[in-house]
């Protein structure tokens, strides 16, 4: 406890490193993770730094690990073993060698990707051209066949309505070109058919169709037949497509006719636009199986070069895949390695590296062994100079020493503000405090059972799950794993005190309480000679709630009063503690004024309020209201506190006889009223005043000294009183520090009142928590289970068991969770911490993520 | 009255994408990122300053060695996906406003693909220097387009265009001459139908768009006049060629089409406050044009309108200041790799 409760001495070191050592020095002190630098380029911007180039070299090289990452991805689907990243292997590699080997790594990645590519597309292209004449062959097929006139038109067949008439070609154009094309090439008239319908033939991306007909139908004003249709229509393949099926989903095979070889290269040219891959489809059938042929040999001789080429990347790949994670380390050290080298000096008279930076005192030791190991290393011929700063310009940073167990608790406190050098840390309190007010609000045996199996689970496969990708929720329960643990077992001790087990009361011990016939009110096992008197027990129930109360109609009242006045007690005390603890930072950093002017009056207007009124309670609660001298007296009956406490600031020498706990409290009330009172102008003015004063004083001195200097030489005094004066004004206005003094000073007067309020949500959330078990104990569980139907107590053992785990353990989990967290931070911490603003967190140069 | 329903009602439908605007403009370059610019010595230091800004992942996959334009292709690029983010957010007046945005853009496309054709540069090529924000259907057919008509009938129908197009149809044919005066007229069209839809929408974006709408027609009526000085352009054409809207209508137009060289030009702006001291401004500086002056006050007027709350102006102001950032960039880059070291602090500081 003794390192958490004050951060770690810090010395401030300035190394000189001789040139050829740096690197590894600092590669060894990252090793270590002992050492924080301090940035000694800071006017300077990234890019003008010294190892700036080697930076952008390592920026480069983790660019091309991506990429080839992202290929290796891409293409390796089995599983392969990844090369253990040891000491060994990281010094092994040369930074330059590897940039060397990476480039042409990425080279031939690229090299090889683009002959893939281009394989590939010979591929699609051929067989989309061999699906196309299979394509085309079903366009010719479908066409309906009409003779032809010789001047290209078509003889429609006789209409009884209209009678023989030919019509222009513009109408029913789709029928009419491929008929067209039908008789032209069964009469084989290629004269005729060429000059009058051209076709083209390919594929084209469905998106792209309908822009692509209307364009068409647009340029040509309606004289161009489009026809497509989709690949799965054409189910007559013998070609294997296993490769371009995903493809081909989104493609259509199309064929378009037109008329006139002016609107052909216009279509060609739209073709073009729409990126739209056009093939040669032969009008003849013999030709057109003879271009098939050919096309179904070539796409054999295409798939074996494929495949010998796959396998080929795939090895090369695997052995890539192997590597990459070991460069990946190596880049990625020596990154930070040149990052923290940017912010040395260079002395260039002596040729060697200036490194200023904190370090903690204990780890000094270890320092210099790390110094030596680096300079025996790198073969420096000087060993490495340590000069200690004696005082430092800067604040040295705040560093614990942590384990798995005080980091979450650290971490709680860190969120509110990083405590200063050598300040009070309020976790190791809160390691305890934490869960201890978390149990007060959430008292349940079975809820805090669970809770704490939950991360004890946690806890137990710690080992296997440290360093995993979790999922977010279960990376947070994983990350504050000994916090719930010891939420859940302070739960079950709250949870043993309400006595409640998922709602219900425990009859551990037998209750004290039983119900006679003879009366309506309950009264003790063996104190009932006269059941009318209802008489409590004699022997009290030994631990906690005597389970009676469950079922009492006054039973809720009873643990309201007793939950309120525990919830003050708590408050106080921990409130106590923080004024206390403000004690300890103000005589750790002698700061006398601190002690009288703050702590002190704190603490006696604390105590003497609300203090008195914990004092108050412990009274009522041990005074035996039962005893028989106290039933015989008819002014000793239990008084309500409040009242007393508003006649404390009202009336306090007037104390009611019914309302009197002791003897001469009229009296000793106006004493601690008195001291309270002047507890307030206490903490109010003399800080200030004093401080002032002492400014006044030391200018005092400071001008006699000025008087001396001006006989013996006055250019010098110039100087320095302006010197002075700069100083003197910065550093002191009254005007300031009264305000501020005002501003602490209401803030803990009213503070003191409304913190202690804040405390009652502890009793609030108890009373939620036990109200909504019940409710979901007997609406839910008990009503089905009173309907004796098997199935019903099925589902509701199931939706009870469900919103306890949902509603209770997690969500009101939750909530006591932020409130306990909010009592920490505002309540507890306001006391004492951080109220010179925050510290810096120690942030060595280190290797580990 | 307005206002307050702009108080009231704006953030239901547009709350979260002001606020995504906002959280874009606070990223933008200061004037410190480019004092720290300037310093660089090669783009490599360049793209070591700018992985220190919003800019870190846009440059990060980029191949050794890098050229200005292909930072300001990444830039931009940036740019097109926030902007089509935020459209893809937006609901109706607001997805409309923003489509609006890119019409200059297409206008400007469309203008470059024509004059690309008329000179028979290759399609492919052209689309790659067409700006991506104002891609329009059927862009990369119109290589098959030889006259006005054919380029209404065939491509532009399909566009936003359309409407504005309607004046130009009666060309005879597709010359450099008539593709710039296509280009005025469609700008005209647009210019005078966002005031009208910005005038619809009213309360503050009407406050602080038509500000803005009226600049920038008086903007271009000024370059057109500058620029059709000594051309064979007629006193009507001219005329016909000026946005209706803007401060400068009617007597600062009517004088203007009858102005016959850059003294008289200068004169009648002489009598309006804003371009005399933009006048004055680049007056006095030597190496600044009058350009440079309206672009400057461009970014001014964006700036804006980041002052007030609850209008669509921001979206038009984050725009235009992440172009002019954009052509800042590549502005410094350019100099860089040319060291031409004198020039370049020659760009527009935004913050």
């Amino acid at each position: 406890m003794g390192s958490l409760l004050r951060s770690q001495k810090m010395m401030k070191l300035r190394l000189f490193i001789e040139k050829s050592v740096a690197h590894e020095t600092i590669s060894q002190l990252a090793e270590t993770g002992i050492f924080q630098l301090s940035d000694l380029n800071e006017e300077k911007s990234s890019f003008q730094r010294t190892f700036a180039a080697d930076v952008r070299l390592c920026d480069e090289m983790h660019r091309r690990l991506r990429f080839l990452q992202d290929q290796v991805d891409a293409f390796v689907k089995e599983p392969y073993m990844e090369q253990e990243i040891t000491q060994e292997a990281l010094q092994s590699i040369q930074l330059q060698e590897l940039s060397q080997y990476l480039s042409d790594l990425e080279n031939s990645v690229t090299e090889m990707n683009s002959h893939w590519e281009t394989l590939k597309m010979e591929e699609r292209k051929v067989a989309e051209h061999a699906t196309l004449l299979l394509a085309g062959e079903r366009f010719f097929q479908v066409a309906p066949k009409a003779p032809l006139s010789e001047y290209g038109t078509t003889v429609l067949p006789p209409d009884p309505e209209r009678g023989l008439v030919n019509l222009p070609r513009s109408h029913k154009k789709g029928e009419e070109s491929q008929s067209l094309l039908g008789t032209a090439s069964m009469k084989g008239k290629e004269t005729i058919e060429e000059t009058i319908l051209g076709y083209y033939a390919g594929f084209i991306s469905f998106e792209h169709i309908h822009s692509f007909e209307r364009i068409l139908f647009r340029v040509s004003r309606g004289n161009a037949y489009l026809k497509y249709s989709s690949l799965d229509e054409i189910s007559a393949m013998n070609i294997s497509l296993e490769t371009l099926k995903k493809e081909w989903e989104h493609k259509r095979v199309f064929i378009v006719f037109y008329p006139g070889v002016a609107l052909g290269s216009k279509i060609r040219k739209i073709c073009e636009a729409f990126s739209v891959s056009l093939y040669h489809l032969p009008e003849s059938e013999v030709e057109r199986y003879r271009l098939l042929q050919s096309l179904e040999q070539e796409l054999r001789d295409l798939e074996t070069v494929i495949t010998s080429t796959q396998s080929q990347r795939e090895e090369a790949f695997l052995e890539l895949a192997t590597q990459l994670p070991l460069w990946k380390e190596k880049v990625r050290r020596e990154k930070i390695v040149f990052h923290a080298m940017n912010m040395l000096n260079y002395d260039t008279s002596n040729n060697v590296y200036i490194a200023d930076g904190w370090c903690p005192f204990d780890a000094y030791s270890c320092l210099e062994e790390c110094l030596d190991r680096a300079q025996k290393k790198a073969q420096g011929e000087s060993p490495t100079v340590v000069e200690v700063i004696q005082s430092p310009k800067d604040p040295p940073p705040t560093f614990y020493k942590l384990n798995k167990f005080t980091v979450v608790f650290q971490n709680v406190v860190d969120s509110y503000g990083v405590p200063c050098y050598q300040e009070v840390n309020p976790a190791p309190f809160t390691i305890i405090t934490f869960p201890f007010l978390f149990a007060i609000m959430f008292g349940d045996i079975g809820h805090g059972i669970l809770m704490s199996l939950v991360a004890a689970i946690l806890i137990f496969k710690e080992k296997q799950l440290i360093g995993k990708k979790l999922n977010e929720l279960v990376q947070t329960c994983f990350d504050g794993r000994y916090l719930i643990f010891l939420m859940g077992l302070f739960s079950v001790y709250t949870g043993l005190i309400y006595n409640e087990c998922f709602g219900i009361s425990l009859n551990l011990f037998k209750t004290r309480w039983k119900f006679t016939s003879g009366s309506s009110l309950a009264c003790g096992i063996d104190n009932c000679v006269d059941p009318m008197a209802n008489k409590p027990p004699l022997h009290i129930y030994p631990f906690g709630m005597d389970p009676i109360w469950s079922r009492a109609q006054n039973g809720l009242s009873f643990l309201n009063s007793y939950k309120m006045k525990l919830s003050v007690v708590v408050g106080v005390i921990q409130m106590l503690l923080g004024i206390i603890l403000s004690y300890f930072n103000a005589s750790y950093f002698q700061s006398r004024l601190d002690v009288y002017y703050v702590f002190i009056p704190q603490f006696l207007f604390m105590s003497c309020t609300f203090g008195y009124l914990v004092v108050l309670i412990y009274i009522k609660w041990l005074t035996n209201w039962n005893a028989p001298s106290c039933l015989s007296n008819p002014n000793c009956r239990p008084p309500d506190l409040k009242s007393t406490l508003i006649g404390l600031f009202m009336s306090p020498n007037k104390v009611p006889e019914d309302a009197q706990l002791f003897r001469f409290q009229g009296e000793i009330q106006s004493v601690l009223l008195f001291i309270a009172i002047i507890s307030v102008p206490w903490m109010l003015l003399p800080k200030p005043l004093i401080l002032l004063y002492r400014h006044r004083k030391s200018k005092v001195v400071a001008n006699n000294h000025e008087e001396q200097r001006g006989l013996l030489d006055k250019d010098s005094t110039d100087n320095y009183l302006s010197v002075v004066d700069d100083e003197s004004e910065e550093s002191f206005d009254f005007g300031e520090v009264m305000i501020h003094q005002l501003i602490h000073t209401i803030e803990f007067v009213l503070g003191a009142v409304s913190n202690t309020a804040s405390y009652l949500r502890l009793w609030a959330l108890s009373l939620a928590h036990s109200e909504l078990s019940l409710v979901f104990l007997e609406k839910v569980l008990y009503n089905t289970i009173y309907l004796q139907h098997p199935i019903a107590i099925m589902i509701g053992f199931l939706l009870w068991a469900f919103l306890t785990v949902g509603v209770l353990c997690l969500m009101e989990s939750l909530s006591a969770f932020l409130h306990a967290l909010r009592l920490h931070w505002v309540e507890f911490q306001n006391k004492f911490y951080n109220l010179q603003g925050e510290g810096i967190k120690f942030t060595p140069i280190s290797f580990s993520t | 009255m307005e206002d307050i329903r702009d108080l009231v009602a704006f953030n239901v439908d547009d709350g979260y994408i002001e606020a995504l605007v906002r959280g874009y403009k606070s990223s933008l370059l200061t004037s410190i990122d480019y004092v720290n610019l300037t310093q660089c010595e090669t783009l490599e230091d360049v793209r070591m300053h700018l992985n220190g800004t919003e800019y870190s992942t846009v440059l990060q996959d980029e191949p050794s060695p890098l050229s200005p334009s292909v930072i300001a292709e990444k830039c931009s690029a940036k740019l097109v996906l926030d902007f089509q983010y935020i459209r893809s957010q937006s609901t109706y007046p607001l997805t409309k406003f923003l489509d609006y945005l890119t019409y200059p853009y297409m206008i400007d496309n469309l203008v470059l693909l024509v004059t690309g054709t008329l000179h028979e540069r290759d399609i492919g090529e052209l689309l790659e220097k067409c700006n991506p924000l104002g891609t329009f259907p059927a862009m990369s057919t119109l290589s098959i387009v030889s006259t006005p008509e054919e380029l209404y009938r065939e491509i532009l129908i399909d566009t936003p265009l359309a409407p504005y197009f309607a004046e130009c149809v009666s060309f005879d044919d597709l010359t450099e001459r008539n593709i710039e005066i296509i280009r005025n007229v469609l700008y005209k069209a647009y210019l005078e139908d966002f005031y009208q839809f910005c005038k619809k929408i009213g309360g503050t974006t009407e406050k602080m768009m038509c500000e803005i709408l009226q600049f920038e027609a008086d903007r271009r009526t000024i370059n057109i006049t500058l620029n059709s000085l000594g051309s064979k352009l007629s006193r009507e054409e001219r005329e016909n060629l000026y946005p209706s809207i803007g401060s400068l209508v009617p007597e600062g137009t009517w004088k203007l089409a009858r102005a016959e060289d850059v003294q008289s030009v200068h004169s009648i702006l002489e009598s309006y406050d804003l371009f005399r001291r933009l006048l004055q401004s680049s007056a006095d500086n030597p190496g600044k044009s009058l350009e440079d002056a309206f672009i400057e006050y461009e970014v001014q007027l964006s700036k804006k309108t980041f002052e007030q709350q609850f209008h669509y102006g921001v979206f038009y102001g984050f725009l235009k200041l992440r172009e002019q950032e954009i052509r800042n960039i590549l502005w410094i880059c350019e100099c860089i790799s040319q060291r031409h070291r004198s020039g370049i602090s020659n760009y527009v500081t935004i913050f």
